[in-house]
């Protein structure tokens, strides 16, 4: 049989270039559906991606029973130092507590597209940086605690003009100094970050917004979340960073709907569109199909050879589709409305998306081929070559 | 025209699985048109109808940072504005953390003449200036939780804490209102005093001032003294007007033109060259059918009209089907993604869909007109 299969499939590519407006027409349409939807799902990907690798599985964040959110949260010297003594907490050199004082402000700035855009300035302990790693910089130096100075995600420059390093942004009455750009690969990189003490002496402040905190392995998070919810006298929210940017994403899954219902239909209608042309490509074959079952070739051949002459056309559709897509959009900076900031993503077409591509154009090309091709060796082998 | 019905007819049943696929593909490509643009224009429409009258002021640096209550008397000072009126957020939730409700401490005396959509009974108005504790309630949100005129309302505030040492905050419901125009009715409204006085951070601070002014077709320059008179103090604003704020709110989002242009745009190209392309080999196939309606005295002008009405019927049909379930699909749609607004899909959008439809049409019989007009009878019929 699967000689057969061979013999059949080489003999209809071979015939293709004799056949080329269809099948142009075909990868057309399977690779304008897997085109878009590859767009789209690199942008969806992108995003959620960034989201994801913000929050860290091993650190908690602690802020004010039933804030919420970091910004609605005020936890002063008590609740720190509760922090500082509580079981589960991780360590730095010298019994340091591996914790880090976060203090958040907000700045409105004018965007490249001109969309004005919250940008937050995240002021972070010293230990902040060792409990994240994942903060590197990339140009210039660190902040000098005590000074108006802080440093940009690279994400951030994506964004906005002006925002080099040797810049100022204006704070309330304060410049503040662009000293170091740093790269983190999460939503951290559409802000700023400086020193939470320098932060809170300019706006007068004494309370922080929330403390981060490293668990001494993953299985600690229990071992703090009860004993600072039995706390005698402090009150405390307590959650996993991963779930509280989880939670946080709940709106970004509306870009991952509008993908699925845009994809679907354009997948659809390529799926008409393959069916119409592979109807009308084995009814311009029926008398070679029927001859060639009159001679002896069996139907599951024939079915065979049709099926993989339509994927092989929607694969090479799709991968110019996706090619296009990835030449067009691969790498693209976009922004998105998060909460009181906005996270700047890069589209990322990388294996899981062009995977998925794949997986589609097969589904269409597969169903495309399947029904025409049943109804080739179904129709009665006389009625076709009687009129010859 | 009509005479023809009856072979055009024929010949779209000649062969029907070819037509219906045809037809489903133009189908789904303007299913998805009527949607995309849709939502873009329902976005349009929605930052039209905002105010042109009204000015939204905050602090410069960050929106979020608020405005010292006093700069109320600098602002009624500024030439052109008329009423100025102010609110504070209680970021505060209903009973559960997750249930967050928009309550806001309001200027009274102003409300009214500042947001003039508000649709409320005067009398309950009245009595919400005479208490504390009284609070306005959004339908929307009286609806959501079932709450009317009599009811006790507490609110947990996030960051405030009231004088008993509690977060919790009570209300009285006095009235229920209602608004005429694009701003949400979901909103809970409360005297500000009440928070202020008995708050002990944040004292004395809004989260912005709402401005009408006296004309507006000034309303671009009064924005402009606002920024220039508050440029010196300790906190410089922002002034937008309504309608810029709303737009800038909405772009927030992402840039949806863009997308919606490029999508709609994709699988424009992918239709026209598949379906087309589809029709045209369907006409070929027919050429000898063609000539036999030629032997028969029709003129090529004739046959190629019915080979047109042939492709019109198939990509109006498709077009009608596609715009049709986008009507229908697009409310059902937006409050899958968790939207409340209702956006009619606007009319220009039908006509460009009718005009893209016959100009398909149009496309796929150009090439087989030439044929039509260069097939022999004689040729034609011998299957040549």
């Amino acid at each position: 049989m699967f000689r057969q299969i061979w013999l059949i499939t080489s003999a209809n590519l071979k015939a293709i270039p004799q056949r080329l407006g269809p099948a142009i027409v075909m990868a057309i349409g399977v690779g304008t559906a897997v085109g878009v939807l590859t767009a789209l799902m690199a942008m969806a990907s992108g995003l959620a991606n960034t989201l994801i690798r913000t929050g860290n599985p091993d650190r908690v964040v602690v802020m004010s029973k039933d804030a919420g959110y970091e910004s609605a949260s005020v936890l002063d010297q008590d609740h720190v130092l509760a922090l500082a003594q509580a079981p589960g907490v991780a360590r730095i050199r010298d019994g340091i507590p591996a914790l880090s004082r976060d203090v958040i402000a907000n700045v409105d700035l004018e965007a490249r597209t001109g969309v004005l855009s919250g940008v937050v300035v995240r002021g972070i302990s010293p230990e902040g940086f060792a409990i994240r790693p994942e903060i590197k910089l990339s140009h210039g130096r660190m902040m000098r605690s005590g000074l108006h100075e802080m440093i940009i995600g690279r994400a951030t420059q994506l964004q906005f003009d002006g925002v080099e390093v040797g810049d100022q942004v204006h704070l309330d009455d304060n410049r503040w100094l662009i000293v170091g750009v740093f790269t983190s690969g999460d939503t951290h990189e559409s802000g700023f970050i400086t020193d939470a003490d320098t932060l809170l002496s300019v706006y007068g402040r004494t309370v922080v917004n929330s403390v981060v905190v490293k668990l001494e392995h993953s299985d600690a998070f229990d071992t703090l979340s009860d004993a600072l919810m039995d706390h005698a006298a402090l009150a405390f929210e307590v959650v996993r960073e991963s779930d509280y940017y989880l939670r946080l994403s709940g709106r970004m899954s509306m870009l991952g709907d509008i993908a699925d219902v845009v994809g679907s239909i354009m997948a659809l209608g390529a799926l008409f569109c393959t069916l119409n042309v592979m109807y009308s490509a084995v009814s311009a074959r029926d008398v070679e199909i029927a001859t060639l079952r009159a001679i002896g070739f069996g139907a599951p051949g024939i079915l065979a050879s049709i099926v993989i002459e339509s994927l092989l056309i929607a694969v090479a559709g799709a991968a110019l589709g996706a090619g296009a897509a990835w030449a067009i959009f691969n790498g693209d900076v976009a922004t998105m409305g998060f909460g009181r900031s906005s996270i700047t993503y890069q589209f990322e077409i990388k294996y899981d998306v062009l995977s998925t591509a794949l997986l589609w154009s097969c589904i269409i090309g597969f169903f495309g081929a399947l029904f025409p091709a049943i109804r080739a060796v179904r129709t009665p082998i006389t009625s076709v070559l009687r009129p010859l | 025209m009509i005479r023809y019905a009856p072979i055009v007819l024929a010949g779209l049943w000649r062969k029907p699985l070819r037509t219906i696929l045809t037809g489903a593909a133009i189908a789904a490509a303007f299913l998805l048109f009527g949607l995309l643009n849709g939502f873009k224009a329902g976005f349009d429409s929605l930052v039209d109808d905002f105010s042109d009258a009204r000015l939204r002021v905050h602090n410069r640096t960050s929106a979020w940072n608020g405005l010292p209550l006093a700069h109320v008397e600098l602002l009624k000072a500024i030439e052109g504005v008329k009423y100025v009126s102010y609110a504070e957020g209680l970021s505060a939730y209903y009973q559960e953390p997750s249930e967050g409700v928009v309550a806001s401490g309001i200027d009274a005396d102003n409300l009214t003449k500042v947001f003039h959509e508000l649709l409320l009974d005067p009398v309950h108005f009245d009595a919400f200036r005479r208490s504390r504790t009284a609070a306005l309630v959004g339908k929307d949100l009286a609806a959501e939780y079932g709450w009317q005129i009599g009811d006790r309302i507490p609110l947990i505030s996030r960051k405030w804490t009231n004088v008993d040492g509690s977060n919790t905050w009570t209300f009285d419901i006095v009235g229920i209102w209602d608004i005429d125009g694009p701003l949400p009715s979901n909103e809970f409204y409360f005297h500000y005093p009440y928070l202020d006085e008995a708050r002990d951070e944040d004292k004395g601070t809004v989260w912005g001032y709402s401005v009408i002014v006296q004309d507006p077709e000034q309303a671009a320059l009064v924005a402009k003294r606002i920024d220039e008179a508050m440029l010196n103090s300790a906190t410089p604003t922002r002034t937008l007007a309504e309608k810029e704020w709303a737009n800038n709110q909405l772009r927030q989002l992402g840039d949806v033109e863009f997308f919606v242009n490029a999508i709609v745009g994709a699988v424009f190209f992918s239709i026209l060259a598949v379906t087309g392309s589809a029709m045209m080999q369907s006409m070929r196939e027919r050429i000898p059918e063609f000539a036999v309606l030629k032997s028969f005295g029709y003129r090529s002008d004739i046959v190629t009209l019915i080979a047109f009405l042939e492709a019109l019927v198939i990509s109006v049909g498709g077009s009608t089907v596609g715009l049709g379930l986008a009507v229908f699909g697009l409310s059902p749609l937006l409050a899958l993604l968790g939207s409340a607004v209702s956006i009619p899909i606007p009319s220009d959008i039908f006509v460009a869909a009718v005009f893209i439809a016959i100009s398909l049409a149009v496309v796929s019989t150009v090439a087989p007109a030439l044929h039509i007009h260069r097939a022999s009878v004689v040729d034609a019929l011998a299957g040549r």
